[in-house]
């Protein structure tokens, strides 16, 4: 007798390879149609590995919708209780059927994939590798997408059941992002997430990083439109891999743990499901609270969506349609509406609110934590203010400004929030709450973003108004005019990313300076002439440079430098600026750093009073 | 053999089946009955291994059938809700039985085709009678030492009911083959069972060989009362004569009555179909005389 305990039947193989061969026959189609049409030459400067680099980022969300498709076809057997029935009935073992499935299911994308990356290698002159790299990039983002639909195929009784639960493995994060960002964080004053991105949505995860930068030599960029080319990558130089891969590596080994879960379940998976949307009753609860509450996240995204002003109301009424939608879903009939299914939605909505609730009252102590300087390693400081706007420092002085500061914010913070309807204290958005009024029109205010990164490696961050009366401008304006601030080219005075400072992160003039010989140098002094109107521009002369980045450089030592408006109190419009102007050999065009001279920045002013650029100031003087 | 012992079973807060027993003599046929919603479904699928017992046994041969395809290859199962792959035809489930069970006899599907003369196509396209008859063919092909059968002569016509018992009894006589038959009924399952179960929410009330069942209740119409000693299950009566259901053998009833001497009586054995009313009367499941 044949053994019937080996996780492949041959039978079974035979009967779904029939049943589902078109399936497996139009994935492999879209997968050679989607890589050929996608390798074409587009323009006389594009090459094939940039269109295989999209591609690689493309695939995946082909592999999210196949894989639940493939899924509900091999696994449909286990959701008509006639055909689960028979499956239990037959001699075969659960293992036996589940590994043919499994099986078949990895087979059926493996031909689409040989094909189209035979295709793109036979096509590719050089860096064949980046068809390799499709070839993985297809087969690792669908093996993890196989395993979550696997996974929601044996959790559930029915072809909705499974869409439902696969849709909130994928696509759950969105709403947890969206609730954190959107319902909670508004709440709480000067929470700021930065650069949200869903991470935890597995096919943001995927298709979020290039696998490779193309690094193209601008001399080889054929200057005719060929196509031969394309197919040659004539003009790439080099490729700089990244860890897409190795993330998409990550996903695959996750998508075999849980094809390892799926199988484990399915053992404990009673046939007696089948045509219930739940394969295990137990979990009802908890998938009817969750789509309640997703649900209610829903209704306030659509509401943010058509800007309308009900954004909580919409998050409880979306709560209660989801509730009862899922209750009926759940017990598979429309008349769910009783006393008794009341009693859970009004304690599920009592919970929401009494969380937003207690948010909005800060009971969780966010709103006024400040960290102790022992704890904290570093501190970043960051104004909103375009160019060098940014520092980073491990100096306790520098702790401690950034305490200072945020202490004197939330002092006046809690002075505002004494003035505002309790209402409106506990539910309306921190980010709307009424400014500092003032008589005084010389007080302006701006964004002040504070990260501190703890000793324990966690991070505090939050972003607040600063006002220009406020005590610790002055030091902020100290802290904001170091030359490297102030001579930085990009928002952050990082060594790697600026040529004016050196290796150990200090501004070098003669960095600088040796930027500006031998190219075209200019440096213009504009200032407002309010008689006639109009700019006057003046270009420095060679030999006052360097007197000139003195005077810059005293200016920065006493503090005065600060590009931002925010910490110059009454100097709203200064007319007064230079442009430093130089030919970056990495780009084909000019250069252009700006520095805006406030009324305190008084060397700067005088020496170009003394030298003629900036006739107002001596005629003042 | 054939046994389920103490098997209890609950669907959420249901309990289908209440610590039940059942056992299936080898080479026996035994009918399964009960009212509907009784458990035969239930107990069939337990026997199937399609259902595991929240506690109890179901073995065949001593082995438990839950997980074994070894001992489910022995097993030929034939649903009220026959099996096929939605679009597979006949050719298309005969090759999978074939590459599924190892007894699988080719030349018994050759020879039977002339019995079912089914039509080419999907079988989802049949009738209902044509695809039960597709099941039969499949089924008796395996060459199943045990066939359960739920409901099989339902949608088949009379000519086709006969010749399918009767294929089936020749598997008995042949090979020795037990089979298990829940059906409704009742009159076609005292021609080919030998053995009964009778089944009443998720309990088993009655289960003996036919002819103990028949031998330990009769029929007693008689003018006068009923003798003294034996449980009456069913009272009537029509002018002067009575009628009694009594559980007891004949030869005891007729004794009693001929001590008796009544100015008429007679003793009559009880059809399947009169015991299992008149045992199911005995838990409150009878026919309720109500005028509409």
């Amino acid at each position: 007798m044949k053994s019937k305990t080996s996780c492949y039947d041959s039978a079974v193989s035979h009967a779904t390879l029939k049943r589902f061969a078109p399936l497996c026959l139009l994935y492999t189609m879209g997968i050679v149609l989607l890589t050929t049409g996608a390798t074409r030459p587009a323009s006389y400067y594009s090459s094939a590995v940039d269109s295989i680099r999209s591609l690689c980022t493309t695939v995946p969300i082909c592999n999210l919708v196949y894989a639940a498709l493939l899924a509900q076809l091999l696994m449909g057997d286990l959701y008509t209780p006639r055909l689960s029935y028979a499956l239990y009935s037959l001699p075969v073992t659960l293992g036996g059927w589940f590994g043919t499935q499994v099986i078949l299911g990895i087979l059926s994308v493996l031909p689409g994939i040989l094909i189209s990356g035979g295709i793109l290698a036979l096509q590719l002159s050089s860096f064949r590798i980046t068809a390799a790299v499709l070839m993985a990039s297809t087969f690792l983002s669908f093996l993890f997408f196989f395993g979550i639909a696997l996974l929601s195929s044996v959790c559930t009784g029915n072809r909705i059941g499974m869409l439902l639960i696969y849709g909130i493995l994928n696509f759950g994060g969105l709403f947890y992002g969206w609730a954190k960002l959107k319902i909670f964080c508004p709440l709480i004053y000067g929470i700021y997430i930065p650069n949200y991105q869903a991470t935890a949505v597995p096919i943001v995860g995927m298709i979020r990083q290039d696998p490779y930068t193309v690094v193209y030599d601008r001399e080889r960029i054929p200057r005719e439109d060929t196509a031969s080319h394309y197919f040659d990558n004539l003009a790439v130089d080099h490729l700089e891999f990244t860890h897409f891969l190795w993330v998409l590596l990550a996903y695959a080994v996750a998508g075999c743990i849980v094809i390892g879960l799926a199988m484990y379940l399915l053992r404990r998976r009673k046939p007696e499901c089948a045509g219930d949307l739940l394969a295990f009753p137990a979990t009802a609860p908890v998938l009817l609270v969750l789509c309640s509450v997703l649900c209610g996240i829903f209704f306030h995204m659509i509401s943010d969506a058509f800007g309308w002003a009900m954004g909580y109301p919409m998050l409880f009424i979306g709560m209660a349609v989801g509730y009862y939608v899922m209750l009926m879903l759940l017990r598979r009939q429309t008349n769910v509406f009783s006393r008794k299914s009341l009693v859970p939605l009004m304690l599920i909505l009592l919970i929401s609110l009494g969380g937003i609730t207690a948010t909005g009252l800060n009971l969780f102590g966010i709103t006024y934590r400040i960290p102790d300087p022992s704890q904290v390693e570093e501190v970043t400081l960051r104004i909103w203010g375009g160019r060098g706007d940014e520092i980073h420092s491990s100096r306790p002085e520098d702790i401690a400004l950034a305490i200072r500061t945020q202490t004197e914010v939330l002092d006046f913070q809690r002075e505002i929030e004494g003035t505002r309807p309790l209402l409106e204290r506990i539910y309306g958005s921190e980010e709307n709450a009424p400014l500092a009024t003032t008589d005084d029109n010389m007080v302006t205010q701006g964004w002040l973003t504070l990260r501190y990164t703890l000793k324990n490696g966690k991070q505090i961050q939050r972003l607040y108004y600063v006002y220009s009366n406020f005590a610790c401008i002055a030091d902020l304006r100290t802290a904001f005019s170091t030359a490297e601030c102030v001579f930085c080219q990009d928002s952050s005075p990082n060594p790697q990313e600026t040529v004016y400072v050196d290796q150990n992160g200090k501004f070098s003039p003669q960095l600088l300076m040796d930027q500006l010989q031998g190219v075209q140098f200019r440096c213009w002094h504009s200032y407002e002439d309010e008689l006639s109107n109009a700019n006057i521009s003046r270009r420095i002369r060679d030999e006052d440079i360097s007197g000139l980045i003195d005077a810059i450089l005293k200016d920065c030592q006493e503090g005065n430098m600060s590009q931002y408006y925010v910490f110059h109190p009454g100097d709203f419009n200064p007319g007064d600026y230079l442009s430093f102007y130089f030919d970056d050999p990495d780009f084909a065009y000019t250069q252009e750093l700006n520095i805006t001279l406030y009324a305190d920045c008084t060397h700067t002013l005088r020496f170009l009073a003394d030298l003629g650029y900036h006739p107002e100031v001596a005629e003042a003087a | 053999m054939l046994e389920m012992k103490n098997v209890t079973k609950f669907f959420g807060t249901f309990q289908a089946l209440d610590n039940l027993s059942l056992h299936v003599p080898k080479g026996s046929v035994y009918g399964l009955v009960g009212p509907n919603g009784a458990g035969k479904s239930t107990v069939i699928r337990h026997l199937t291994g399609i259902y595991r017992p929240d506690s109890g046994s179901v073995t065949v041969d001593g082995g438990a059938v839950w997980g074994d395809p070894n001992l489910k290859e022995r097993i030929g199962y034939i649903p009220d809700d026959v099996f096929y792959f939605p679009s597979a035809t006949m050719e298309d489930m005969h090759r999978f039985y074939r590459d599924l069970y190892t007894r699988f006899d080719d030349r018994l599907y050759e020879k039977l085709k002339e019995i079912f003369r089914l039509p080419s196509g999907a079988i989802r396209r049949f009738s209902k009678g044509m695809q039960k008859q597709a099941a039969f063919h499949l089924t008796l092909c395996t060459r199943p030492d045990v066939l359960i059968l739920d409901e099989p002569v339902d949608g088949l016509d009379p000519v086709m009911r006969r010749q399918v018992m009767s294929l089936v009894l020749a598997d008995v006589a042949e090979r020795g083959t037990t089979v298990l038959i829940s059906s409704h009924n009742l009159r076609e399952l005292e021609d080919v069972c030998d053995h009964v179960g009778i089944l009443n929410h998720g309990k088993m009330l009655l289960e003996k060989s036919l002819a103990d069942m028949q031998g330990s209740t009769v029929k007693l119409q008689i003018v006068g009362d009923a003798p003294q000693g034996f449980q009456v299950l069913h009272q009537d009566h029509s002018g002067r004569l009575n009628t009694f259901i009594l559980r007891g053998s004949y030869p005891q009833v007729q004794e009693k009555c001929e001590f008796l001497n009544p100015p008429y009586f007679d003793v009559l054995p009880l059809s399947l179909e009169e015991i299992f009313i008149y045992e199911l009367g005995g838990v409150n499941y009878e026919v309720k005389n109500l005028v509409l």
